[in-house]
């Protein structure tokens, strides 16, 4: 996989030697670059001193935990996060998701499928290929030719998962796109998925879009069905 | 037949309870009150009657009066009567009791003693008659007994009416009474309740009731020992999880990334990689569907969506590699279930046509009124009637069921998951002769009163 004639570096946290050892070589064999760090803290250094784009962070680290470090790591810019965890049901993988983790994968995972979310990842962050011009819903303006997002004007910073769902919102002119639809567009699931995932990220996006979150004018909850952009 | 709630119980004793008592101090009291008043009226009348009698004798004496002026001279009582009778003839005072309506008992015992008194009634009248012999004859007095039967009969409703109105105070009470003591339980009902549908951090709240307290507390601390129960096996089975899902990632990994480079390794070594692939691919799946099956507790809610289930069936098709021309779908096959559920269901039946019934042969979504069926052919021997049940238990397997195939939980899962999403299923025969796992999803499972299925 390259990037502009340079090979993807993949940041890899993670405590178990046996994982991060699948983990390098599953990536190396795909062309990936790997740089691992064994704890959390190891991971935050290596990230100031060097490119990274993408990072795999396992949620249960010694030392500072992984949403922690998801949270840490989105401080210093946008990057392609995903989570590693033990256990989908439980209350870690929200904590990452709401750190800004993009998407998560769970142990036991097989190399193939958490390689395929990566490129999913990676398309989203790389440019566009749809030229069709900005588009205007509501207070909205949606461009993808430069990954924008304008609300009234004003710039509104998003990472690249946030920009994809008001995109696909934004070609739907105000109809609804349930999670599935959401989930199978943006994240390249082949399965129903967790909607948890598309959940988090309409979450993110309120805080940056609306006056008050929890009364939301611009991106609606169509309650059972899934969201919605207000024309 | 059920027994009447306690509150009625008690109701109703203290209601009978009440009767009794009320039954008893009336009959009591209205004899003693009947017995008294006749006495006080018999003596009155008795001793007017003498009185009178001997005013009688005197007047014949002294001024030779007649018989008829004689009635007349004597002092006259209200509703009384008085007459006189001198040979065979009778003289009276008024006409509302005839002499004819006297009865003879009375006037042949007052001629052998020194007078007789007697009770009688003229249509609806009652009277009492007092005869008393004088010098010339016979000497009678008959006073009415309307105002003390009216009297009396006041006294009946009145002491009838309070036994009543006793009653129902009484019953009222019961229930009142029986309503404060069923309180405290009530609360402890509701209290339960909340603890069974996974609220573990209820308590009864504290009381000062020295009677009520030994049960909050009791409730309470053996809440608070299941609650730390319950937490202690959460954490137990989250290390287990992690503790079992490390090693097995970098398992599944190695056999993954070594079955890519398998080019490299001699052909007996091949076979020894594809065993270990195989057996490690097998070990994940019992251990993950064991961790699934652990995670379905009372407490687990579904979570909602409006989904179109061909969708689901379509997506596990293609992950599994299956051509989704084997799905045939009509109607309007989108429901309110919940996805993940469903896709469970749907992928762990197509894994089970293919690796006990001898490959999938099809799957129908169909339509029918409130419900959608999802039915899964498979191409196998089919499943005897006398298996259809144990089939769903853990570790069940059909009798045909190839040996070192699957963990023997898949459809145990299928059957726990299908249990929350409202869905029941049934085994019956696919047109090939093979097995049909069918599913019968409401489309609306939150409706209160869920349909009958209809088939």
């Amino acid at each position: 996989m390259f990037n502009g004639g340079m090979p993807t570096t993949v940041l890899i946290v993670e405590d178990d030697p046996g994982i991060r050892l699948i983990l390098r070589t599953a990536l190396q064999d795909e062309g990936f670059t790997c740089i691992e760090a064994e704890s959390g803290e190891e991971g935050l250094a290596l990230a100031t001193t060097q490119e990274i784009d993408l990072a795999l962070v396992d949620l249960r680290l010694p030392g500072i935990q992984g949403n922690e470090v998801v949270r840490s790591l989105l401080g210093h810019g946008p990057l392609p996060i995903i989570i590693v965890t033990a256990q989908a049901d439980s209350h870690d993988v929200v904590a990452g998701l709401e750190a800004g983790a993009d998407d998560y994968i769970v142990k036991p995972f097989v190399t193939k499928e958490l390689t395929a979310r990566i490129r999913a990842l990676l398309r989203r962050a790389g440019p566009t290929s749809r030229s069709d011009g900005s588009m205007i819903v509501g207070d909205l303006e949606i461009r993808p030719e430069t990954a924008e997002i304008l609300l009234r004007g004003e710039h509104v910073a998003t990472s690249r998962t946030e920009f994809r769902v008001l995109e696909e919102l934004g070609n739907a002119h105000g109809a609804v796109r349930s999670r599935g639809d959401l989930l199978r567009s943006v994240w390249g699931y082949g399965g129903v998925g967790d909607g948890r995932v598309v959940d988090n990220v309409i979450y993110r996006l309120r805080v940056k879009l609306e006056t008050d979150p929890a009364n939301p004018e611009i991106l609606l909850t169509a309650r059972g069905f899934g969201y919605r952009l207000q024309p | 037949m059920r027994p009447l709630p306690l509150r009625t119980r008690v109701a109703v004793t203290f209601g009978a309870l009440s009767l009794i008592v009320g039954l008893a101090v009336g009959v009591i009291t209205y004899q003693l009150v009947r017995t008294y008043l006749n006495d006080q009226r018999e003596q009155f009348a008795v001793s007017r009657t003498t009185l009178d009698a001997r005013v009688v004798d005197d007047q014949a004496q002294t001024a030779g009066r007649a018989p008829g002026d004689l009635l007349n001279s004597l002092p006259s009582t209200d509703g009384t009567q008085k007459l006189l009778r001198v040979g065979g003839t009778w003289f009276s005072s008024g006409v509302s009791v005839s002499p004819d309506d006297l009865p003879t008992s009375l006037l042949v015992a007052a001629g052998s003693t020194d007078g007789s008194m007697q009770r009688f009634t003229i249509g609806d009248s009652a009277y009492l008659a007092v005869a008393v012999p004088v010098e010339q004859g016979l000497y009678v007095e008959v006073f009415q007994l309307i105002e003390l039967n009216r009297t009396l009969d006041l006294l009946r409703t009145s002491l009838a009416g309070a036994t009543l109105l006793a009653i129902l105070l009484a019953a009222a009470a019961g229930w009142w009474a029986a309503g404060r003591l069923l309180r405290p339980l009530r609360r402890l009902a509701q209290s339960a309740d909340e603890l069974a549908t996974g609220n573990l951090t209820e308590r009864m709240p504290p009381t000062s009731d020295s009677d009520i307290e030994p049960i909050s507390t009791a409730f309470n601390s053996m809440a608070d020992s299941m609650q730390d129960r319950i937490e202690r096996e959460r954490r137990f089975v989250a290390n287990v999880s992690h503790e079992l899902r490390t090693p097995l990632t970098v398992m599944l990994g190695t056999s993954e990334i070594l079955d890519r480079r398998s080019t490299s390794l001699p052909d007996s070594d091949t076979e020894l990689l594809t065993v270990m692939t195989q057996q490690v691919t097998r070990l994940a799946q019992t251990v993950l569907d064991l961790l699934e099956l652990g995670t379905i507790t009372p407490e687990t809610q579904p979570e909602w969506e409006h989904v179109d289930a061909a969708l689901v069936v379509g997506d596990v098709l293609r992950h599994r590699e299956h051509d989704t021309s084997v799905m045939s779908a009509t109607g309007d096959t989108s429901v309110v279930t919940d996805p993940r559920r469903l896709e469970r269901i749907v992928a762990n039946l197509v894994d089970n046509a293919d690796r006990h019934g001898e490959g999938l042969t099809g799957v129908v979504v169909e339509r029918r009124g409130e419900w959608l069926h999802i039915c899964v052919d498979d191409d196998g021997p089919g499943v005897p009637l006398e298996e259809r049940t144990s089939i769903f238990e853990l570790f069940g397997r059909g009798s045909s069921s190839a040996p070192g195939t699957g963990s023997g939980l898949g459809l145990a899962i299928v059957a726990e998951q299908a249990e929350l999403v409202r869905a029941p299923i049934r085994i019956s025969e696919s047109a090939s002769g093979g097995a049909r796992f069918e599913v019968v999803l409401p489309v609306d499972p939150q409706h209160p009163d869920l349909p009958r299925e209809v088939s």
